[in-house]
């Protein structure tokens, strides 16, 4: 089942307008872009999603808790492990290394991992295409396929990538918009107390602008979390049995 | 008495001073290790090295000039290449043979560090467009891990190559040989502002420590690197999960990464 986001607007601010947060983002015009989300299209796994932020789109599939080898297994949590394969053939690349460290340990972070000890949990996601802000695409995958999974979170991650340009900012931007920008920062929020679990950016930017990216993530973090709260009602009230055929 | 203490109950030991501000070293929560630099120590079989004392952390950092062709996409452009070596020399976590993820992870991050900050300009390593350029090979190596390896790699890498100096080549029109002009002076490598790196750690889920060393390390699982040159530009700013930090935790580190940067973009530019 598919669910669409309800606004089609794309959040372009200028760093002359003063924003306030609200605590209550009903006030605040939606600044997240069209999201498309399936649970569970995977059905031979444990969990999975289908994520669509813009023109980006990633499948992750979770697996777990499963038997590993004594030698592998810790005594007090899970061994996650986390496989990123790019849509452009590119298996080994350092830059996916990278990509799937943050992606660990943000999700080591998020579950429960002394629930399942000495088991092993592995998440692994598929680029079927990236028009831009990948990072944060994988990130939320990960966060609904492992809530499709069933396994126990501490809390959720939202994660939003902002670009900065000369004169605006731009949440989620495409791979244009991040060639021409001067900074990309992606930042991953918790769910409950939206601190900051993990971030990364590349280019530079002064402190105002870092001041300024933090608000706007923070904004689009809370609305996100708002529609992956939704989505999971939505889920749960047409709960199918596990045996069902799609 | 106390070291039996901390070998066996390592997170107990370290709570109970950090329940007074202090950690077990003598250092404040905010307080960065002593940084201690030494250049030139491998000339002349490098072109520029230097060593890096960061509290017992050690680091040599070597670079050598090769020649080389650019790549057709960028004609124009010389290279910069960072190998970073981790045996276990310095640390018995780290196995012989290919790197582990996590050595690949910081190689690639040292070298992100520097592309990110802009200082570099490749262009100034182009000889002759599209047959000819300049490559930097820069190799570090650790000696000895006490924690804090991205921090100090990256003043070694740098005072590295603040120092470099690049020879003029004549390229002889017959043979297609370049060679040195000796008439001509050594230039400098032109570097702007210096990219420096601060790293803080989370401790117990609220404190926040700066320059976590090997013991603090191990005891928490996130960590936040934040990169600033000496104008407070953020040139990278990276923490990979782990116990979360609250924004305005990060604006202090911010502050003193700033505060970090001006140091040692000081010590870097003494010597």
């Amino acid at each position: 089942v598919a669910h669409y986001c309800s606004t089609v607007q794309v959040g372009i601010f200028t760093k002359h307008i003063n924003m306030d947060i609200d605590e209550d983002t009903d006030n605040c015009a939606n600044i997240l872009p069209q999201i498309l989300c399936e649970f569970g299209v995977i059905t031979k796994n444990d969990g999975s999603c289908s994520y669509k932020q813009r023109s980006t789109t990633v499948i992750s599939a979770v697996h777990g808790p499963y038997d590993i080898e004594h030698s592998k297994q810790k005594n007090d949590k899970s061994v996650i492990d986390v496989t990123v394969s790019s849509n452009d053939g590119n298996l080994h690349s350092s830059k996916t290394k990278l990509i799937e460290e943050i992606i660990k340990s943000s999700a080591e972070s998020s579950l429960m991992l002394y629930v399942y000890s000495r088991t092993g949990i592995s998440l692994s996601l598929q680029v079927l295409s990236n028009n831009g802000s990948l990072l944060s695409a994988l990130i939320n995958s990960v966060t609904l396929a492992l809530i499709d999974s069933g396994l126990s979170m501490n809390y959720m991650l939202s994660a939003v990538s902002c670009a900065v340009l000369e004169d605006s900012l731009i949440v989620y931007p495409t791979v244009h918009e991040e060639e021409s920008a001067t900074a990309t920062v992606m930042l991953c929020f918790d769910s409950v107390n939206f601190d900051i679990v993990s971030c990364y950016s590349t280019g530079k930017l002064n402190v105002n602008s870092y001041e300024q990216v933090l608000k706007l993530s923070l904004r689009a973090a809370r609305q996100l979390v708002k529609y992956f709260r939704h989505l999971i009602e939505k889920k749960s009230a047409s709960a199918r049995p596990i045996s069902s055929k799609r | 008495m106390a070291e039996e203490f901390a070998s066996i109950h390592l997170e107990d030991y370290y709570a109970k001073f950090i329940e007074q501000d202090v950690r077990p070293d003598g250092r404040e929560l905010g307080e960065f290790r002593a940084c201690s630099l030494s250049v030139g120590n491998l000339h002349p079989t490098a072109d520029s090295s230097a060593t890096v004392r960061w509290g017992n952390t050690m680091i040599v950092s070597g670079v050598k000039l090769e020649l080389g062709k650019p790549t057709d996409e960028n004609p124009e452009e010389g290279f910069i290449v960072i190998n970073v070596e981790m045996t276990p020399l310095c640390e018995s976590r780290f196995k012989p043979g290919p790197p582990s993820a996590f050595q690949q992870s910081v190689g690639q991050y040292i070298e992100e560090i520097l592309i990110n900050s802009g200082c570099i300009d490749l262009h100034q390593l182009c000889i002759k467009s599209g047959k000819l350029s300049w490559c930097i090979y820069c190799d570090i190596m650790c000696l000895n891990w006490d924690g804090n390896f991205i921090d100090a790699c990256n003043v070694a890498l740098i005072s590295c190559l603040s120092r470099l100096k690049i020879p003029q080549l004549i390229i002889d029109e017959e043979s297609d040989k370049p060679q040195i002009n000796d008439d001509i002076p050594l230039r400098s490598l032109e570097i702007g502002l210096f990219p420096i790196s601060s790293t803080f750690a989370v401790f117990n889920d609220s404190v926040v420590i700066a320059d976590p060393n090997l013991h603090e390390e191990s005891l928490t699982n996130s960590t936040v690197t934040i990169t600033v040159n000496i104008e407070g530009t953020i040139c990278g700013l990276r923490k990979n999960g782990g116990s979360s930090i609250k924004s305005d935790q990060l604006n202090v580190c911010l502050e003193k990464a700033v505060n970090r940067a001006r140091e040692l973009t000081q010590l870097i530019e003494q010597l």
